[in-house]
C-alpha cells in the first residue's frame, strides 16, 4: 500500500498520458481549430489552399511585426527577448526549506512576498514526480490539492495519477499512496490520518493513515450543492457545501466517534456517511473555533467567528469581522478563510485590477491578498459591541500578496499551514512547486 | 472534384474572420472584444438561460471524450463530450442541438467551434467586461493559443469558486461541480439569448422516439404559435414515444405549470401530460385542438430544488393519442 522511497535524484521532466503538442505542429493546429472529417479534395484545390494560407501567414506576420514595432516605439519597457519576472526566491539551504515547515523563524524572501521554494516536483507519473495532464480541450490539471498537517508533513493529492504523494516536513519524498477514487478532488490532513474525497464521480471520501492503511471509506450523503472545501477535525472530515453550509461527516451509526484517532476503530466499507451541520467552516483541527464568512459587492466582507461547546453540539458566536480587512482596496471576491494554531484568523481576498498589489520585482501584479489578524486583534469584537475597529485592522494587520497560479489548475491558489504560513501550489513548465510564503509586515508597508 | 462555391466563400470568410480576430489580439484590442456589443454572425435559435442548463444537467457523468460534442441524456455514463464540445450542444450553436452524433447535419459545417473561437469571439457570442457581470447560461473560456477550456457557468461566485458545469478531461466525466478559476478565464455571452423565467422550449425536451435520438419527432413551423423558433410534433402512435422537459429548480417550493403548443383539428383533443414531482405523479389530459398560441395552466405543483428527471420534470405522450401531439414548451412560474 505505502511506498517508502528514497528521495529522486536527477529528476527529470516526464509527461504522462497525451504529451502536449509542441507549438506550430499539426496537432497543435488541430487543437486550435479542430475540423470535422476532411472532405476529399483535388490536387488543384489543395495547391489553391497552400497558396492562400502562405498568403494568410504572410499578412499576419506582417501585422504582427508591425504590432511588435508600434510596441517597441509607445510602450515603456518593452523589449524583445525579456525574461519573465521571478515571483519565487530558491532557499539557499535545505536546513532553510526546513525551518520553513517545521516552525522556525522562516528566512526572509528577498523582497515583497516573493516566498520560498520549498520543493519543486517534475511532471510525469514516476516516484518523485506528480502528474499534469493537458488534453488540448479541457481543463489542463496538476495536483488537484495540497494539504498540511500540523506536524509539518505534506500530502499533494496527485489525482492524474490518481495517488497521495507524501512529502516529509524538509519536502522530502517520502511515498505515495494509491487512491482508489475516479475523480479525487479534496484533501485533508491533520497528524492522524489524510481524507480524501471524490464528490463528483464517485461520490466516495476515504480516511487514510499515513503510512496508506485505510480506516475508513463513507459514502458521501444527498447534498443541497456543490462541495466547495473539506477539513479534517478530530471529530471526523467536514465537508463544506457552496462556500456556506458545513457538515460533519462519520459512518453511518456512529455519529460522534467517527473513529479515525481511535486505534481500535477497524476499516469501515463504504459505510453511509451521517452528517450534522456545523455553524462554519472549521478554523482548526481541534475544532474549537469555526467561521462563517459572506461577502457581496455591495456589503462588503462579513466574517463571524464562532466557538464551539466542549461536546460540539453548540456555537457561540465570539466576534463579528466587518469589510475593513481590505485596507480601503476594492475587493473583487472572497477566497478563503483559515485559521492559525495562535487563534488567528487569515483572510484571503480578490482585488479588482485597479487595486491589485505592488508591483513584484519584475513588475508582475498579485491579484489576491492575504490579511492575517491575531487572536488579540478581534478579542473583544463581540456581536454586542459591534464589528472590530476598521481603523485598528487598517493599520496593524500584516498582509502578502500572490499571483494566480496559470499553467495549470491545481484545486487552489493557495493552502493555510496549521501554523500560519501560506504555502502555495505553483505549476510551471518545469513541475509543481510548493512556494511558503509568511507574514512580514515590513515587506508590506 | 470541384469544391461547391459557397464551400470556398465560407472559408475565406472564415478566414478573413480569423484574421481580423487575430490582429485584433495582436494590436492590443481588447477595448473592440469588451465593448458588450454582439458581432454579426450567422443566426443561432433563440434560447432561454433555463435551457442552457436544463441541457447542461442532462450530460453530467458522461465521460469526457476528446473531440466529441454529443453524449446520451440522463444517462450518467457512457461517452460523452469534450470541454467545447458541450458548450456548443448546451448553447445550441452553431444551428441545431441534437444530443447524439450529428454526421448529417454537421457535414456542412467544415469546422467546429473550439475554445479558441470561444476565447477569441469568433461566433455567435461577445466578451462582457467584467467576470461579475456573469448569469447562469454563460460561460467562462481561457486558450492559450495551444490549449483551452471553457465551462458554463452556474452560478456563485464570480471570481473565486464559481458553480460550473464542465467536460474536464480524460478520465473524467461531466460534471457541475465548484472550480478555482483564475484571472485567465474570461466570460462571454451568447447572443440570442432571451432573458425570461424558467421556460423550456421544444429543443430542450428529452424524448423517446424524438428528434434528439432520430426519431419521429420533428419540428415543424407549419401552424403559427409556437415559442421560439419552432414546435416539435408527433404522430399518434401505438409505440412508447414521449417528450420530457427537466428544469433545473434554482429553490423548493411551488410553481405554476404552462404547457403550450399550436391547436388544429387533426391534434389530440386528450393528450397525456404527466406532472412529476417529488411528492408524486400527476396525471392531465390536454386538448390541443384548441387554446393554441398561449401558455395554458396545468396547475400549481410543489417542486425541490435541483435537477430530477423523475420528480421534477413535465412529459407528454404521443402513446396512445387520438391526434397528433405537439411539445412546444413548458414554464414554470414561482408562486407562494
Amino acid at each position: 500500500m505505502f511506498r517508502s522511497l528514497k528521495r529522486p535524484q536527477g529528476l527529470r521532466s516526464v509527461w504522462p498520458g497525451r504529451r502536449p503538442a509542441a507549438s506550430g505542429s499539426r496537432e497543435a493546429e488541430r487543437g486550435r481549430r479542430r475540423a470535422k472529417p476532411r472532405r476529399q479534395i483535388g490536387a488543384d484545390v489543395a495547391r489553391r489552399r497552400r497558396a492562400r494560407f502562405a498568403a494568410l501567414l504572410s499578412s499576419l506576420a506582417g501585422l504582427g511585426l508591425c504590432a511588435l514595432a508600434g510596441c517597441a516605439l509607445f510602450v515603456p519597457g518593452f523589449a524583445l527577448g525579456a525574461e519573465q519576472p521571478a515571483t519565487t526566491t530558491t532557499l539557499t539551504s535545505p536546513e532553510d526549506a526546513a525551518s520553513i515547515v517545521a516552525g522556525a523563524p522562516p528566512v526572509a524572501p528577498a523582497a515583497g512576498s516573493g516566498g520560498l521554494e520549498l520543493v519543486t516536483l517534475p511532471w510525469g507519473d514516476s516516484d518523485g514526480q506528480v502528474g499534469l495532464e493537458s488534453p488540448g480541450e479541457g481543463l489542463t490539471r496538476g495536483p488537484e490539492a495540497l494539504a498540511i498537517a500540523p506536524d509539518g508533513r505534506i500530502a499533494i493529492l496527485d489525482s492524474v495519477n490518481r495517488r497521495v504523494v507524501v512529502l516529509d516536513r524538509e519536502g522530502a519524498w517520502t511515498g505515495t499512496i494509491p487512491v482508489t477514487l475516479a475523480a479525487p478532488r479534496f484533501l485533508a490532513a491533520d497528524d492522524c490520518c489524510i481524507h480524501v474525497l471524490d464528490c463528483d464521480a464517485d461520490r466516495r471520501l476515504l480516511t487514510l493513515t499515513w503510512e496508506g492503511a485505510s480506516l475508513a471509506d463513507m459514502s458521501l450523503p444527498a447534498l443541497d450543492d456543490v462541495v466547495t472545501g473539506l477539513f479534517a477535525t478530530v471529530a471526523g472530515p467536514c465537508v463544506e457545501v457552496a462556500h456556506g453550509q458545513v457538515m460533519l461527516l462519520s459512518p453511518e451509526g456512529a455519529l460522534e466517534a467517527v473513529g479515525v484517532h481511535d486505534p481500535g476503530v477497524s476499516k469501515r466499507e463504504s459505510a453511509k456517511a451521517k452528517s450534522r451541520t456545523m455553524a462554519g467552516r472549521p478554523l482548526d483541527t481541534g475544532l474549537d473555533r469555526v467561521a462563517k464568512a459572506t461577502f457581496s459587492p455591495q456589503a462588503g466582507l462579513c466574517v463571524e467567528l464562532f466557538k464551539m461547546d466542549a461536546d460540539r453540539s453548540r456555537a457561540s458566536q465570539i466576534a463579528e469581522i466587518g469589510p475593513a480587512l481590505a485596507r480601503g482596496r476594492a475587493v473583487e471576491h472572497l477566497v478563503s478563510v483559515d485559521g492559525d494554531v495562535e487563534g488567528g484568523l487569515i483572510v484571503g481576498m480578490r482585488l479588482v485590477e485597479s487595486d491589485a498589489g505592488p508591483d513584484a520585482p519584475g513588475g508582475s501584479k498579485p491579484s489576491l491578498m492575504i490579511t492575517k489578524l491575531d487572536a488579540e486583534a478581534f478579542s473583544s469584537a463581540t456581536r454586542s459591541s459591534a464589528a472590530l475597529s476598521a481603523e485598528a485592522l487598517s493599520t496593524e494587520a500584516p498582509v502578502l500578496f500572490l499571483a494566480d497560479p496559470t499553467y495549470a489548475y491545481v484545486g487552489t491558489p493557495y493552502v493555510v499551514a496549521p501554523d500560519g504560513r501560506i504555502c502555495q501550489p505553483l505549476p510551471t513548465p518545469e513541475g509543481y512547486s510548493i512556494v511558503v510564503h509568511t507574514f512580514l509586515e515590513e515587506a508590506t508597508r | 472534384m470541384r469544391l461547391p462555391d459557397v464551400f470556398c466563400a465560407r472559408r475565406i470568410a472564415r478566414s478573413l474572420m480569423a484574421t481580423c480576430g487575430l490582429c485584433g489580439a495582436i494590436l492590443g484590442a481588447g477595448l473592440l472584444l469588451d465593448t458588450g456589443i454582439p458581432a454579426a454572425h450567422a443566426v443561432i435559435p433563440n434560447l432561454t438561460r433555463a435551457e442552457i442548463i436544463a441541457r447542461a444537467e442532462t450530460g453530467i457523468g458522461a465521460m469526457y471524450s476528446w473531440g466529441r460534442e454529443s453524449w446520451t441524456p440522463n444517462l450518467g455514463g457512457g461517452l460523452g463530450p469534450d470541454c467545447s464540445g458541450y458548450t456548443l450542444k448546451c448553447w445550441e450553436v452553431p444551428r441545431t442541438l441534437l444530443y447524439q452524433e450529428e454526421d448529417g447535419v454537421n457535414a456542412s459545417i467544415p469546422l467546429r467551434y473550439t475554445s479558441y473561437e470561444f476565447f477569441n469571439c469568433l461566433g455567435p457570442w461577445y466578451a462582457l467586461s467584467s467576470r461579475s457581470l456573469l448569469r447562469e447560461g454563460d460561460v467562462l473560456v481561457k486558450n492559450n493559443g495551444t490549449s483551452g477550456h471553457v465551462v458554463i457557468y452556474a452560478g456563485g461566485d464570480a471570481w473565486n469558486s464559481p458553480v460550473v458545469y464542465e467536460a474536464p478531461g480524460t478520465g473524467l466525466t461531466v460534471r457541475r461541480a465548484s472550480t478555482y478559476l483564475n484571472s485567465e478565464y474570461q466570460p462571454r455571452r451568447r447572443e440570442s439569448l432571451l432573458e425570461s423565467g424558467i421556460i423550456l422550449d421544444n429543443p430542450t425536451a428529452v424524448s423517446t422516439g424524438g428528434s434528439d435520438v432520430g426519431g419521429n419527432w420533428t419540428r415543424s413551423t407549419s401552424t403559427p404559435g409556437w415559442y421560439g423558433d419552432d414546435y416539435q410534433v408527433r404522430a399518434a402512435t401505438t409505440a412508447t414515444s414521449w417528450a420530457r422537459w427537466t428544469p433545473r429548480f434554482p429553490s423548493t417550493g411551488y410553481y405554476n405549470v404552462y404547457l403550450r403548443w399550436t391547436s388544429g383539428t387533426n391534434r389530440a383533443s386528450s393528450a397525456l401530460v404527466h406532472v412529476n414531482t417529488a411528492t408524486g405523479q400527476y396525471k392531465r389530459y390536454v386538448n390541443q385542438q384548441i387554446n393554441g398560441g398561449a401558455w395554458y395552466s396545468l396547475g400549481r405543483y410543489r417542486f425541490n430544488s435541483g435537477y430530477g428527471t423523475g420528480s421534477g420534470s413535465i412529459s407528454i405522450f404521443a402513446t396512445g393519442a387520438n391526434g397528433y401531439v405537439v411539445a412546444d414548451g413548458v414554464m414554470f412560474v414561482p408562486t407562494q
